[in-house]
């Protein structure tokens, strides 16, 4: 019997400004709620979450970050070992979109090379956009990533998002373990994966 | 024995393996009853007697935890722990085989969010993991997610147990700290430092809140660095575990004076910087309190070799300031802290020489705030100007107090360091504009004031004859003596008190200030037997003495002189000649006067004769000034040294002067209110008549040779000015 039965574990951070929904996309992806008045996150939260990809559990470690500007170093601290970077803006809100350069450059300087890397526009339930989808989807090709439109208000894309990360980033720690097998990629693998399990025998 | 079944129903015999049973039996069926007592020994005795068997048992063990764990069997899982927990104890010696294990179920119960009881256990457990001293390398062990976890525990907001998983995420951070902060066989820790150090600064602001809230706020004296720990840190340490557990600011600076104690040089800087970053995010330079309480900690718990460097940091970092052009408020700030810094490290490491570099570093950001105030006047911006004075005085009393404390050779040191530094500071700038002319000036008197401020404790504190008094180094005193000259009448005073200060051994200066006529000189309290009694001193007029009269020659015929210049020179003349103790050096000194009586007299004559124009000019109250000085100085030493001839006709020039020229005596000379009616010739009698000095020394053993020749001030004197240029 296996101590813990999913296959890969994956660290997920969350950044973007401040307000623009962080926390209530992962509450809404983990718990199934929706937070009204939700404070400022300080420093940074943490949730897990067990998803199924192709019948097999992936464990997913989700670091939910502040936005505000004082908790920047600390935030910054928690992209170096992340396996993907979900960047969330406000589509009704164009400074969070006008900030997003700062962020990639961020992501560029702290984030490990192969990190796989997510834009997000939230709150697309509310009818006061300010960013067109297309002008998003252009600076997500632009930057080499993904785009979605999420709402955690009325759940829309919310589990869409995490699950397509599970699938990419399970897709990609099968292709660097038979790839490069012996080259210690087993920060993904459950550690016991390795061992053999015992079985209990009853008559 | 739970929900487990070890034995076949039917027969009776064993089908489980040995080390599940012992482990199975462990828990008691009622998880209120705790572990079985008898059985836990069971398993220890196992554990010893077959190690071989101790990573299935653990592996087992583990695989239970995380069992109870996801059928939110709450109880178990606590007893879970605590078995594990017993037996890594008792197994310690094998921790290797099965420390993957451990840590994978303490991680799996530490991803329980949100649950206070399991995490205080898990943080207990892994406190008790971290006592244990390993002998065999592990390099593969990652404690990444405990790292990370710990420092959200540090930043937990929940409404309830907002204080309890903040004391547990600390008490998380430390143990892993004391795991492998000096454990080379360890993953270091050093490379967590930008996720523990925040956490830890983040709760000490909340101590800092809590203390502005209560009315009885220590006073700032509490921080001072000076002390190295106040009794009631160490009280504080003692009680440490049972009043930290609940407070996380008083836990967080144990934990900040732990981490600080075990940091390595190559390690500080790593644990200092996330400091000033989150300083710099959280706006927390203003009030200076925090930052000052932050690095007192510091600087009280870091290995005292080591505290040059935070002071470089700081220093690093004030540089930053300046090139964000940041508000002086935060400059000022910074430097309070690097005051403080300094300050302790002079007195505690003898750390001295090493912070020269350091020294020069402030001395740089002096004169870029100079010039960013004389810009910003330009600009007519008031409030910066306000700002940048604050930070200029920051950075003069920061000087000031490190030379304080240092020992006294380094205290020379200082003051050279500075006095040849103003030559080199101004290099690079052009002054074109009267401003930045003005604002070299300024500068100059400044740093002078330093020198002054380290010359004067030197002389309080330092009262034993201490190298520097007696050798004085041509390093410090030439650009000294070279600067009585300077065009600029406040650097000129400032000069001859710095000089006041370095000559005056026995502590005379008080008594000569001012420039009197006392017919009785033992009110004064001077000894008449000043010869110095021991045979190493070099007296300082051995060394300097014709550099110093000729400076003094110029200085003293400035045409701006002040009084309070006046009074200066007339006790430094006194003192020299009363250190010196010497004959010779009357003579010289009484010899000099002359000459200065003689060029006056001449300067006079002139000034009814336009054409020589090449004589140097002085107002008639100046000139009065100088004939007082004279006077005064004539009368002191005549009877200070007994010689009556001398004393005799000092008494009768002076008797002539009350009659024909009330002005040129000390009475009336340094009144402001002299009329400039005056008349500028002083009538035959008032003078001193060489002749008559000389004869009277002659007759009392004096060798006034010298007399016979003019004396000549040395030529090639330098300015100030010229001094900058040349070095």
């Amino acid at each position: 019997m296996l101590m813990d039965d999913y296959k890969y574990l994956f660290k997920v951070v969350l950044i973007g400004n401040a307000s623009v929904g962080k926390t209530c996309l992962v509450r809404r992806f983990c718990q199934d709620v929706f937070p009204t008045g939700q404070a400022a996150t300080i420093g940074v939260d943490f949730l897990i979450k067990t998803v199924e990809v192709n019948g097999e559990k992936i464990k997913l470690q989700i670091w939910d970050t502040a936005g505000q500007e004082r908790f920047r170093s600390i935030t910054q601290s928690y992209y170096r070992s992340a396996n993907a970077l979900i960047i969330v803006f406000d589509i009704n809100n164009l400074a969070t979109f006008s900030s997003l350069p700062d962020w990639v450059r961020e992501v560029k300087a702290y984030a490990n090379n192969d990190v796989l890397c997510t834009l997000v526009g939230n709150k697309c339930d509310i009818n006061q956009r300010e960013v067109p989808t297309h002008v998003a989807e252009q600076f997500a090709e632009k930057n080499d990533m993904w785009y979605l439109e999420t709402s955690a208000k009325n759940s829309e894309n919310v589990g869409k998002l995490f699950q397509t990360i599970a699938e990419e980033l399970t897709m990609k720690a099968r292709e660097s373990t038979i790839g490069a097998s012996n080259s210690g990629h087993d920060s993904f693998f459950n550690g016991d994966q390795k061992t053999k399990p015992v079985k209990s025998s009853c008559c | 024995m739970s929900e487990y079944c070890n034995n076949c129903f039917c027969c009776g015999c064993y089908l489980v393996p040995r080390y599940k049973r012992l482990v199975n039996n462990v828990f008691p069926q009622n998880p209120q009853h705790g572990l079985d007592k008898n059985n836990l020994e069971k398993l220890r005795f196992y554990a010893v007697v077959k190690p071989e068997k101790l990573d299935k048992s653990f592996r087992y063990m583990s695989e239970k935890v995380a069992r109870y764990l996801r059928h939110r069997n709450k109880p178990f899982v606590i007893l879970g722990i605590k078995a594990m927990n017993d037996t890594m104890k008792t197994c310690y010696q094998q921790l290797n085989t099965f420390v993957d294990h451990y840590l994978d179920a303490l991680r799996l119960v530490l991803e329980e969010k949100n649950d206070l009881e399991l995490t205080e256990h898990a943080v207990s457990s892994f406190e008790a993991f971290c006592e244990i001293r390993e002998e065999a390398p592990n390099y593969q062990r990652n404690y990444e997610f405990f790292v990370d976890r710990f420092t959200e525990l540090c930043h937990n907001n929940s409404d309830t147990n907002k204080t309890k998983f903040r004391c547990l995420g600390l008490r998380g951070h430390h143990a892993l700290i004391r795991k492998t902060a000096n454990d080379e066989l360890q993953n270091d820790v050093w490379k967590h430092m930008d996720k523990i150090v925040p956490s830890i600064v983040f709760n000490m602001e909340v101590r800092e809140q809590d203390r502005q809230s209560i009315p009885t706020t220590p006073t700032s004296s509490q921080y001072n660095l000076g002390v190295t720990t106040a009794p009631d840190q160490i009280e504080l340490i003692e009680r440490g575990t049972a009043l930290a557990n609940d407070n996380p600011a008083i836990l967080a600076v144990i934990v900040l004076r732990d981490l600080f104690c075990r940091a390595h040089l190559n390690n500080i800087t790593a644990c200092v910087q996330p400091i000033l970053i989150h300083l710099d995010n959280h706006d927390k330079w203003i009030p200076v309190d925090f930052p000052k309480y932050i690095f007192s900690e510091i600087m009280n718990s870091i290995k005292h070799h080591n505290s040059y460097l935070i002071i470089e940091l700081l220093l690093g970092h004030l540089e930053k300031h300046f090139h964000q052009q940041d508000t002086a408020n935060i400059k000022t700030s910074i430097m309070k802290v690097i005051q403080d810094c300094m300050v302790f490290a002079a007195a505690t490491t003898g750390a001295g020489s090493t912070m020269f570099t350091g020294i020069s570093r402030l001395l740089k950001f002096l004169r870029q705030s100079f010039q960013i105030q004389y810009t910003s006047n330009a600009n007519n911006s008031l409030s910066n100007n306000q700002d940048e004075h604050e930070f200029q005085t920051a950075v003069i009393n920061g000087i000031g107090d490190f030379a304080e404390k240092l020992p006294d050779f380094q205290m020379m040191e200082i003051m050279q360091f500075i006095i040849t530094s103003l030559a080199t500071l101004n290099q690079g700038y052009e002054e074109t504009t009267n401003d930045s002319k003005d604002a070299t000036l300024k500068l100059q008197i400044l740093l002078l004031k330093t020198v002054k401020k380290v010359a004067s404790t030197y002389q309080t504190v330092h009262r034993r004859e201490t190298s520097t008094q007696t050798t004085f180094p041509h390093q410090l005193f030439d650009p000294l003596l070279k600067m009585m000259n300077a065009p600029e009448p406040e650097v000129r005073l400032i000069v001859l008190e710095i000089l006041q200060s370095l000559v005056d051994r026995r502590q005379y200066a008080d008594k000569l200030r001012k420039i009197k006529l006392p017919k009785d000189i033992s009110q004064l309290e001077l000894p008449t037997e000043t010869k110095a009694n021991r045979l190493f001193d070099i007296a300082f007029m051995k060394k300097f003495g014709r550099q110093f009269l000729s400076q003094l020659y110029a200085c003293i015929l400035m045409d701006n002189n002040t009084n309070d210049i006046f009074h200066a020179i007339y006790c430094l003349m006194n003192l020299v000649t009363l250190e010196a103790g010497d004959k010779d050096v009357l003579v010289d000194v009484i010899h000099f006067c002359f000459k200065i009586q003689c060029d006056l007299t001449k300067i006079s004559d002139s000034n009814g004769n336009l054409h020589q124009s090449s004589q140097r000019r002085l107002s008639n109250t100046n000139e009065n000034s100088i004939h007082a000085l004279i006077a005064a100085y004539f009368n002191l030493m005549s009877k200070l040294n007994g010689i009556s001839a001398f004393s005799q006709h000092v008494n009768e020039v002076v008797r002539n002067r009350e009659r024909h020229a009330p002005y040129s005596l000390p009475a009336n000379a340094f009144n402001s209110n002299t009329d400039e009616t005056i008349p500028s010739r002083i009538p035959k009698d008032c003078l001193f008549s060489q002749e008559i000095v000389a004869n009277a020394l002659d007759a009392s053993g004096h060798d006034t040779s010298k007399f016979d020749r003019e004396y000549r001030p040395e030529p090639g004197r330098l300015f100030f000015k010229d001094y900058m240029i040349d070095s």
